[in-house]
């Protein structure tokens, strides 16, 4: 069967409605939308519950996940999450699950039965992203669907951790499943499980325990809605469900329309095709006029070897975040937001490349578009009455590193360390700071564990987890604060770790209005030492984040500055292997940030005195930090004639700027230069 | 429409005569071109090597804490009245500039005449 890119493609829009549907929603009563649209989230978050409470991985803990309803036919009604991602991808499954296995007298749709995937060329983002899929009948009748999922760092695949950055195709992934029956008659068949275990051998245990609380929150969702259909009868949800689609599609219309017409763009460039440091570039324009948006990726670097890249379903899915997240944030999470936008996402790119490519860190890759949506629509928003929601998101970055071992219970584990993965900086928003440490971007429900938490699950110490100073992007608000985290592993001989973080050369600019971009954070170790010796030594100047570390390595051995991208390492006990993150961007000219919020970052280790004098320009007593208002006057002054004499007029600066160009070993995954175009043959085995 | 009513805040630092279809700057009124243009074409820009933003904590090796010279510059557009800094890019060395902002004049000055200069 070959892949149908038209279900794929179109599988995300809500069907139209049809004549019965809105009679339907024609016989709803007042007061009926408001109560049970309400209640269809409430049963949404009970089977969020059942799965996170039965569930063991840290991805499941930390949010990744998500427990929506679904129409017969498969549109999005209502979500918890979790992710905004997944919500948009459980409706491809449900309609590949109609379109071809209904009517297919080898399968069926039939009550009782659990259907589940991992494949994302099935509209998923990764194979490491599992879901149940369970229809729900009334009286014989299909009524809804249900889908509950949640990311698992265990695929089977040539590297452990679920995101091979080294991977080369598909074939280097491990277990990817198109949507298949592992459940009838309300029973999960043991063979399949079976076989899914065979498959996560890294982590069998989590694999089979994390299935059945998928489908275990999945089924909750069924018996409720069921319950509700037998109260209410099945027309009454047909009419509410349309009614929730209309509405919410009716809302998204109406918003759009007041923003001004016209084009907006934004670049960003990621610096890795996972294998190897690269440029990469990714543009958008998006164009609004009226009541509707067209949001274009042409110009996008061509598809490479590396596992950096994402199918168009997992472009879409990332955009989808960014519009729930920010425009949108206020409405219903359905299908209906999609009805009026509209997506040009070029094959043969980083952002839609053949089936046969390696796309297990494609969140990596698509999230290149959170910073490119978020910037472009803030200039759209601004001049509306959407411009408190004005934000630069934050980097395209968030991911964490992945460890793989045997715990100190003896159990073979391979997870997410779920802290660093939940402590990304939020961007400077209209008016105030983005959120130190923030979260996952992928996930505002995102949950840090404990230090204790983490411990206690694997054999690492935390040498430290804290604010890590300059990393936030500068100006008039600041984004907010990454975090500096160091792990040593100790109840154990050895773990691997593997890490697909990027941004340690180029980050991915959410800086708005004159704001800086968040900086670059390199990957770190120190090797050949044991750190816990050193502990134990009771020395007092040990390092508390990164830069200390790298300005003061105290515990000996080899220090090792490398990309963030890390590929499969071992790491012997005592050995130090640090994960940091990076704050969001800056909003604003640095030199209209009031000196006293300056010296109350530098008091907090946000930034360091070096920032606060050479890019603020604030004037301080060094010992008080007290601000000196007429010297921090005098620097600002002096700052903006400095900008006057650097800076040029156009053609003045175009005479310069044009004769330059990266060297070409940075090129080499870019495409043409400079507008990224194909240039060479993929050759996959 | 009044003077008054065809100035728009497009964004914190710019503003849109619409009447005079000009770009003008927020905080001191310069004017920064033609609106059906980029406003970017009435800015003096600078092209700065990160590290001169964001500290590195080594000098030397392939990873610093800082972008990479050789990969990223850092773009800054001033305002030529007031020098402020209006817009930032992070580019590689001589990639061409985002024109970012492209307003469709003919289309808000119908909007807001309908609206009768307000929205």
């Amino acid at each position: 069967m070959a892949v149908d890119m038209a279900l794929i493609e179109e599988g995300i829009k809500p069907s139209p409605a049809t004549e019965d549907e809105l009679a339907a929603v024609a016989e709803l009563g007042p007061g009926d939308y408001e109560i049970y649209s309400e209640m269809l989230t409430i049963i949404c978050q009970e089977g969020k519950d059942i799965m996170t409470k039965i569930g063991i991985s840290a991805m499941i803990h930390s949010g990744d996940s998500v427990a929506a309803i679904y129409t017969a036919t498969g549109d999005l009604v209502t979500a918890v999450v979790g992710t905004y991602l997944h919500c948009v991808t459980g409706q491809v499954p449900i309609k590949f699950i109609l379109k071809y296995w209904e009517n297919n007298p080898t399968v069926g749709v039939r009550p009782g039965d659990v259907f589940y995937c991992n494949e994302a060329i099935y509209g998923g983002i990764h194979n490491p992203d599992q879901f149940a899929v369970v229809p729900i009948f009334h009286g014989g009748q299909l009524i809804a669907w249900t889908v509950v999922g949640a990311h698992q760092a265990e695929t089977g695949g040539s590297e452990p951790g679920g995101e091979i950055v080294t991977a080369r195709s598909r074939h280097d992934e491990g277990m990817k499943l198109t949507p298949i029956k592992i459940g009838e008659h309300y029973q999960l068949r043991d063979d399949l499980l079976k076989m899914m275990e065979n498959f996560i051998s890294r982590a069998p245990r989590m694999q089979v325990t994390d299935t059945r609380a998928r489908v275990s929150g999945a089924d909750r969702i069924r018996m409720r809605v069921e319950a509700l259909a037998e109260r209410k009868s099945p027309r009454f949800l047909k009419g509410l469900f349309r009614k929730i689609l209309s509405e919410t599609a009716d809302g998204a219309r109406s918003r759009i329309r007041q923003w001004n017409d016209g084009t907006y763009r934004h670049v960003v460039f990621l610096d890795t095709t996972g294998a190897e440091p690269g440029l990469i570039k990714v543009p958008v324009t998006l164009v609004k006029k009226g009541d509707h948006i067209t949001i274009d990726f042409t110009g996008t670097s061509p598809e490479h070897e590396g596992s950096f890249q994402a199918l168009a379903a997992a472009t879409r899915a990332h955009c989808a975040v960014d519009l729930y997240s920010f425009p949108f944030c206020d409405f219903p999470v359905s299908a209906g937001i999609l009805e009026p936008i509209d997506f040009v996402i070029p094959h043969g790119t980083i952002l839609d490349p053949d089936p046969e490519a390696a796309i297990s860190c494609s969140p990596l890759a698509a999230s290149a578009v959170f910073p490119l949506l978020a910037v472009s629509f803030s200039k759209m928003m601004f001049d509306s009455s959407e411009r408190e929601l004005v934000c630069g998101f934050g980097a395209s970055n968030s991911s964490a590193p992945m460890i793989s071992c045997v715990n100190q219970h003896g159990v073979r584990v391979t997870d997410f360390m779920g802290y660093p993965l939940n402590a990304w900086g939020q961007s400077a928003r209209y008016g105030e700071d983005g959120v130190d440490v923030m979260g996952f971007l992928h996930c505002p429900w995102g949950k840090q564990p404990d230090v204790e938490d983490t411990e206690t699950q694997f054999p690492v110490l935390h040498l430290f987890q804290q604010v890590l100073p300059n990393t936030c992007g500068y100006g008039r608000y600041r984004g907010g604060a990454g975090a500096a985290i160091g792990y040593v592993p100790y109840y154990a001989s050895h773990v691997v770790w593997t890490s697909s973080q990027k941004e340690a050369k180029f980050p991915t600019h959410a800086g708005l209005f004159g704001g800086y971009s968040q900086t670059t954070v390199p990957g770190i170790r120190v090797v050949g030492t044991d750190v816990i010796e050193t502990l134990r030594s009771g020395r007092s100047d040990i390092p508390v984040n990164d830069v200390e570390l790298v300005e003061r390595n105290v515990f000996g051995g080899d220090l090792i500055l490398e990309h963030q991208t890390r590929s499969a390492i071992v790491s012997h006990r005592g050995e130090l292997f640090c994960s940091s993150t990076q704050g969001g961007g800056g909003y604003g000219d640095v030199l209209e940030r009031e000196p006293d919020a300056v010296v109350a970052d530098l008091r907090r280790g946000i930034v360091t005195a070096e920032v606060a004098q050479e890019v603020y320009r604030v004037a301080f007593d060094p010992e008080t930090l007290e601000v000196d208002e007429a010297e921090t006057a005098r620097l600002r002054g002096a700052e903006r004639e400095r900008r006057r004499e650097r800076g040029k007029p156009w053609d003045e600066f175009h005479a310069e700027w044009n004769r330059l160009q990266p060297p070409d070993s940075v090129l080499k995954y870019y495409g043409t230069w400079p507008d990224a175009r194909k240039n060479r043959e993929i050759i996959r085995i | 429409m009044n003077e008054m009513d065809t100035r728009r805040r497009i964004t914190e630092y710019l503003d849109l005569d619409l009447e005079g279809e000009r770009w003008l700057c927020n905080r001191c009124g310069a004017d920064l071109g033609d609106a059906r243009g980029t406003y970017k074409r009435g800015c003096l820009i600078a092209g700065r090597d990160p590290r001169e933003v964001h500290p590195p904590v080594v000098e030397q090796g392939d990873y610093s804490f800082a972008p990479d010279a050789d990969w990223c510059r850092i773009v800054e557009f001033y305002c030529p009245g007031c020098a402020t800094l209006l817009e930032t890019e992070y580019l590689p060395p001589g990639h061409p500039l985002t024109v970012d902002i492209e307003l469709d004049i003919d289309a808000l000055k119908e909007r807001y005449s309908a609206a009768g200069g307000s929205r």
